[in-house]
């Protein structure tokens, strides 16, 4: 039986112990850190080697505060060590203090004039603080004296996009992927400022030789994908997602334009993330993209509900999937007592908000949000709603008992021309659906079909795409 | 009584003060011996007859000199002059203790708490013993006593950790520890304790606690040997090995940390160390079961099969009853020059008959054979690895309609394809940490109607619980799968007919499930390279490539592609894997070609390298040759992948038919041979082809995307289909 070990206390900071601590933090093993920090300031409070430490670890775990206060004693106790200076700098800038962030840099750069990564992280608070030209300047110099140094080119191409000069900060980021081929951020900003400014065809360039050299991530698939499907290659375009797909698999938006590409099971629907995210996107220039493509069904949707319109009007109208506000904008004149409107897009509900046409707007998934709300409505609207629905059973399902006796819904569906039955999820990512499950799954939620009629929605890639549009009314009980 | 004076000239010994004298045979005792020192000891015992402190100087040499005899009379001595002598009753109870008398010793521990009750040892010496008597409530308490008088002692908090663990008061353990810790937050034994007692429920924490444990206390083993155990079991390799060297550095004899060292080594591929370490280990310590497996594992994955297997026969041998034993076996006999299927087979039953179980349960599931399946994947490999690159594929292509996944086995954090496998599942159960018959109950409690073992005898393999049975329906699928699993409780087999052809079911205890196109669905990688143009088509001469691990590459493959080479004097051969890291076992391969009269510049042997740059590398290869017996199987489709046939030569064993497979689902049939001879001309003759080649090569990658080998939808439904026919054919049973 040994006796209990007794503990050391030297005065001086123990150097296995600092180094144990620097590679906590290097591995993110944040608890173990503390742990022992906290040992080697108990051991010898004094030391700025334990300071440094500390404040790394601060801003490791994000407590830019913390941080802060412990550099302001640090450097106090020794302003002269270039490593606290850079280490505040970067505190700064996470705190939104530009200035203080260069003032800290610049000084790093006096205390150590040659080495390169100081005056990026100058020139890196340069941007922010809006001294572009500085920053710039600065910029191109660490690239110059440090190449493969990939945040440089990242900032100096950041500070030229930022002053207006998007030629070249796209040859920046060219230079950058020339000097620093490995670096993934390089090539994603580059294919970003290619999208950027809409040309596809460069992205795409970037994205294949990004892909040839076996440096991708979800990132690069996905723009590259995106790019590819803007110039019409659909097929590739499905083999970009399917590639981002197997790199981030928990992204139900790249999910599903794997999934409408065939190469994965389809769902019974788009997925709500999907949704939010193409449509949070397109909000801005939704209206002249579709308007562009011949869009019918707003002014179709109108002939539907006039024809079959009570002496009463439309009384209480809901518009499912709202979105912009364009089927709302063609029947907000007709006779009504109230129109509301639902869309999972929250850019989207602003642009429609724009309008003032509706009483009321709400953000939601669409089944969710009828699941959950009270109201009752006489009049349900869907246009180009339902194709983003393989399963229309639950939606009719859901929608039905929030409308009154006799209410009638109106909605658009895209078509399968090739006489297949049920539904299918096309490259695009919306469903197409066959007439007769339509019907067949209108009639077994309760409603029964007052007119229907067959159209051409809109053109796409030169082709029409075929629907239709179908008026039913609530029939029988509430359950 | 003072315990240190300093030793005085026996001249002066008349002169000297009894304690004096005393000091001055102790030393001579401990200098020279107790028979030199004993007349000095009966000089003062005769002087001063009723001094306890002789004889209790008298016991501690002899104690010292290991005559427990001895040593435990002078201690009875000690005690009749004076019965509550602390050190006579704590040193008479540890060497009664050795001696087998736990009631005795018990009740001298008892004696000497109450004799100083303030000597945490004597606590801590009366809990081991209530432990050993089964009266872990009354051990923890005396732990307890121990640890508040000395807190800072990492052993004796350990032992209050393993009692509390022992009357089922962990977590109240746990709990008195972070209290303890947040007003004493340096104090290594605390941590060792928290972290021992974490390594079952929170690993994570566990390592992070010990970690820092070790860190405070640098010279203490306790701490540092529970670390490394921990990221052995946490499968953090790197770190491990790291830990296990000190560890290792303060306790050097210490066979299990050695072992596991070299267990780490072999993980990170370093096996020419970790052979030469363990057959020091097998030379100084005899034939161990763990030493030998490991030994076993490194000899085949250098390319010494048969050196291999002759351990694990060796390891059967010292314990029929072990199934680590049988395993070590399965694991080596495949590789194995000549291997028949039903040699294969015969072993894979003895081991699978070595298996523990427990009672069967009947099983409630609905035998309704249409209905939606709930699909169990048992695997510790669920993640960037060939059991993840050849089925993930196939499970994401499953119709949820039908199925629902659920995995059984650890995280992998964020491993792509780990994250893959966790979209697709409805649930993840971690077994880490948990007995076998809690396993069992776990997985049972999910109400499994199919469940899929994809590890087999492998590394951390998990196929010794299938005897169990987890689900009423069971197959083997990817996974270690080289050939049948012995187990009468596996019922499918998921295989092809290229992989067991007509008439090769006699190799199989499970009924082969062959699916439509090829057992596989590969899933390639997103960043891999574009295909390279064929090297041969710039210079004129073919070089021929393995990437397949040394394990695989027998003294007979050897032997066919040295007679290749002789054939084709411009012919070149690039071998690339992890083993062409060590400068021996690159002599020895060179030696071995040198021997069949090939001179070794024609050959090139790389180390291993990120798989990026491996898929790369192919870039520099005309045409692959595959080992044989044990075929390459994600080896091949990568090569594949990247524009490079591959000639192989199947045979009974599953592990021989792999490339098979995959090229007669490509439409690459005619590459593959029936003998070693037919083996070595097709090589010759292929390579003859250039312009053929050429064609081939820069066809091959469109051509496997589009066909079923990679064809993901296709082959889901191909896997739901046989699903669907094993529990379909299980609930026939039901009924008849």
């Amino acid at each position: 039986m040994t006796a209990a070990p007794t503990r050391d206390a030297t005065p001086l900071a123990d150097p296995a112990l600092l180094q144990q601590a620097d590679r906590f933090i290097r591995a993110a093993r944040y608890g173990a850190a503390h742990a022992v920090l906290a040992a080697l300031r108990r051991r010898s409070p004094a030391s700025g080697d334990v300071g440094q430490l500390t404040a790394r670890l601060a801003m490791a775990e994000g407590r830019t505060a913390d941080a802060l206060a412990i550099l302001d004693d640090a450097i106090a106790a020794e302003a002269a060590r270039p490593a606290l200076r850079l280490l505040r700098a970067e505190a700064r800038m996470q705190a939104g203090d530009a200035v203080g962030a260069a003032v800290d840099a610049a000084e790093a750069v006096v205390l150590a004039p040659d080495d390169p990564v100081a005056k990026a992280i100058l020139g890196l608070s340069l941007v922010d603080a809006g001294a572009h030209e500085d920053a710039i300047a600065c910029l191109a110099d660490a690239a110059r004296s440090a190449p493969q140094m990939a945040a440089a080119w990242r900032g100096l191409a950041e500070a030229l996009s930022r002053s207006g000069q998007q030629d070249a900060a796209r040859n920046a980021l060219e230079d950058g992927i020339a000097a620093a081929p490995g670096d993934l951020g390089l090539r994603q900003a580059a294919m970003m400022a290619a999208m950027r400014a809409r040309d596809f065809v460069d992205c795409v360039r970037l994205g294949t030789e990004a892909r040839a050299t076996g440096l991708v991530d979800a990132c690069v698939l996905g723009l590259l994908g995106h790019a590819l499907s803007k110039l019409g290659r659909h097929d590739q375009a499905g083999d970009a997602y399917h590639g981002a797909f197997r790199l981030a698999p928990e992204d139900p938006y790249v999910r599903h334009l794997v999934a409408a590409a065939g190469l994965l099971p389809g769902e019974g629907r788009a997925p709500p993330e999907y949704l939010e995210t193409v449509f949070d996107g397109y909000a801005g220039r939704f209206e002249d993209h579709l308007i562009g493509l011949g869009y019918r069904v707003p002014g179709l949707m109108r002939e539907m509900l006039q024809e079959g319109m009570d002496a009463a009007g439309l009384g209480r109208v809901l518009d499912l999937g709202c979105g912009t506000g364009l089927a709302g904008l063609m029947v907000a004149d007709l006779p009504m007592e109230h129109l509301a409107g639902v869309d999972i897009s929250a850019r989207m509900l602003e642009e429609a908000r724009g309008k003032g046409i509706y009483a009321d707007l709400a953000q939601g998934d669409i089944t969710a949000w009828l699941g959950a709300t009270q109201a009752l409505w006489d009049t349900v609207i869907a246009a180009d709603v339902l194709c983003y629905f393989g399963e229309l059973e639950a939606v009719f399902h859901a929608i039905r008992p929030r409308m009154h006796r006799g209410g009638r819904l109106v909605f658009s569906v895209e078509t399968m021309e090739d006489g297949a039955t049920g539904w299918r999820l096309g490259s695009q990512g919306r469903y197409a659906h066959s007439p007769a499950y339509v019907e067949a799954a209108l009639r077994a939620a309760g409603f029964a079909i007052e007119r229907r009629r067959a159209e051409t929605l809109r053109h796409e890639a030169g082709a029409e795409v075929q629907g239709l549009v179908i008026a039913a009314r609530k029939v029988g009980a509430d359950a | 009584m003072p315990d240190a004076l300093a030793p005085l000239h026996p001249a002066d010994r008349s002169a000297a003060s009894p304690t004096d004298q005393l000091n001055h045979a102790i030393d001579v005792a401990r200098n020279q011996g107790c028979a030199v020192a004993a007349p000095l000891f009966a000089d003062l015992a005769a002087r001063l007859p009723h001094w306890d402190e002789v004889k209790l100087r008298i016991a501690e040499a002899k104690r010292g000199e290991g005559d427990m005899q001895a040593a435990a009379e002078a201690y009875e001595a000690t005690l009749l002059l004076n019965p509550r002598r602390a050190e006579a009753l704590l040193g008479l109870g540890v060497i009664t203790l050795g001696a087998g008398h736990l009631l005795r010793a018990q009740s001298l521990f008892l004696r000497c708490c109450g004799a100083a009750p303030d000597l945490p040892e004597a606590w801590d010496a009366l809990g081991s013993t209530l432990m050993l008597s089964g009266d872990t409530r009354a051990a923890d308490s005396a732990f307890a006593e121990a640890t508040r008088l000395a807190p800072g002692h990492i052993g004796m908090a350990l032992h209050r950790a393993e009692a509390a663990q022992a009357c089922g008061e962990a977590a109240e353990e746990v709990a008195r520890l972070r209290v303890a810790l947040a007003g004493d937050p340096d104090n290594p034994a605390l941590l060792t304790a928290l972290g021992m007692l974490l390594d079952g429920t929170a690993r994570e924490e566990a390592i992070e606690c010990l970690a820092v444990a070790a860190a405070l206390a640098p010279h203490e083993i306790a701490p540092q040997r529970l670390l490394a155990m921990s990221l052995v079991r946490a499968n953090r390799v790197h770190e491990a090995l790291e830990a296990l060297d000190a560890a290792i550095a303060l306790d050097p004899g210490d066979l299990h940390l050695r072992n596991n060292r070299a267990a780490a080594m072999i993980r990170l591929h370093r096996f020419a160390e970790a052979h030469e370490e363990l057959a020091s280990l097998i030379a100084t310590h005899g034939d161990h079961v763990g030493l030998l497996n490991n030994a076993s594992n490194c000899l085949v994955s250098l390319g010494r099969q048969a050196e291999g297997v002759e351990l694990a026969r060796r390891a059967v041998a010292q314990d029929p009853t072990s199934p680590l034993a049988w395993r070590t076996l399965c694991n080596a006999l495949p590789y194995q020059e000549g291997i028949g299927g039903g040699e294969l087979l015969a072993a894979t039953q003895a081991a699978a008959a070595a298996l523990p179980r427990l009672s069967a349960v009947p099983w409630s599931n609905d035998p309704s054979p249409g209905r939606k399946l709930r699909v169990g994947l048992l695997s510790p490999t669920l993640k960037t690895h060939p059991v993840g690159w050849l089925t993930v594929a196939g499970f994401e292509s499953l119709d949820p309609r039908q199925f629902e996944l659920h995995c059984f086995g650890p995280e992998h954090g964020a491993d792509p394809i780990h994250r893959r496998f966790r979209a697709a599942a409805a649930s993840w159960t971690r077994l880490d940490g948990m007995a076998v018959p809690e396993i069992v109950a776990q997985c049972r409690t999910r109400g499994l109607d199919v469940l899929i073992e994809l590890g087999g005898h492998g590394d951390q393999g998990m196929l010794g619980l299938c005897a169990n049975r987890l689900a009423p329906v069971q197959i083997k699928w990817v996974g270690s799968q080289n050939h049948s699993t012995g187990l009468a409780e596996m019922d499918w087999f998921i295989a092809d007919r290229w992989e067991i052809p007509l008439g090769f079911e006699r190799f199989y205890s499970e009924r082969p499930l062959r699916l439509a196109d090829g057992y596989v669905c590969y899933s390639p990688p997103p960043y891999a390279p574009d295909v390279a143009p064929l090297p041969a088509a710039a210079t004129g001469a073919i070089t021929f490539g393995c990437f397949n691990n040394l394990a695989k590459i027998t003294p007979a493959a050897i032997a066919a592609w040295a007679d290749i080479l002789q054939a084709l004097p411009g012919a070149r051969l690039a071998i690339m894997c992890h083993q062409m890291s060590e400068a021996p076992t690159r002599a020895r391969l060179l030696a071995d070609f040198a021997g069949h009269g090939i001179d070794t510049e024609r050959l090139e042997l790389l180390g291993g390298a990120p798989h990026v740059e491996l898929l790369r590398r192919y870039g520099r290869i005309d045409i692959a040759l595959d080992p044989f017996p044990y075929s390459g199987g994600l080896t091949t489709c990568e090569a594949l992948w990247m524009g490079v046939p591959v000639v192989t030569m199947p045979g009974e064993t599953f592990a021989s038919r792999h490339s098979a497979s995959h090229l007669a689902n490509i439409g690459l049939e005619d590459w593959v041979a029936e003998n070693v001879a037919a083996y070595t001309a097709l090589a010759v003759r292929m390579a003859q082809d250039i312009p053929g080649l050429a064609a081939l090569r820069g066809d091959l990658r469109r051509r496997m995307a589009a066909s079923p080998l990679c064809d993901g939808p296709r082959f889901g439904r191909s896997l739901g289909t046989a699903l669907r026919r094993a529990w379909q054919d299980w609930c026939r049973r039901q009924g008849a």
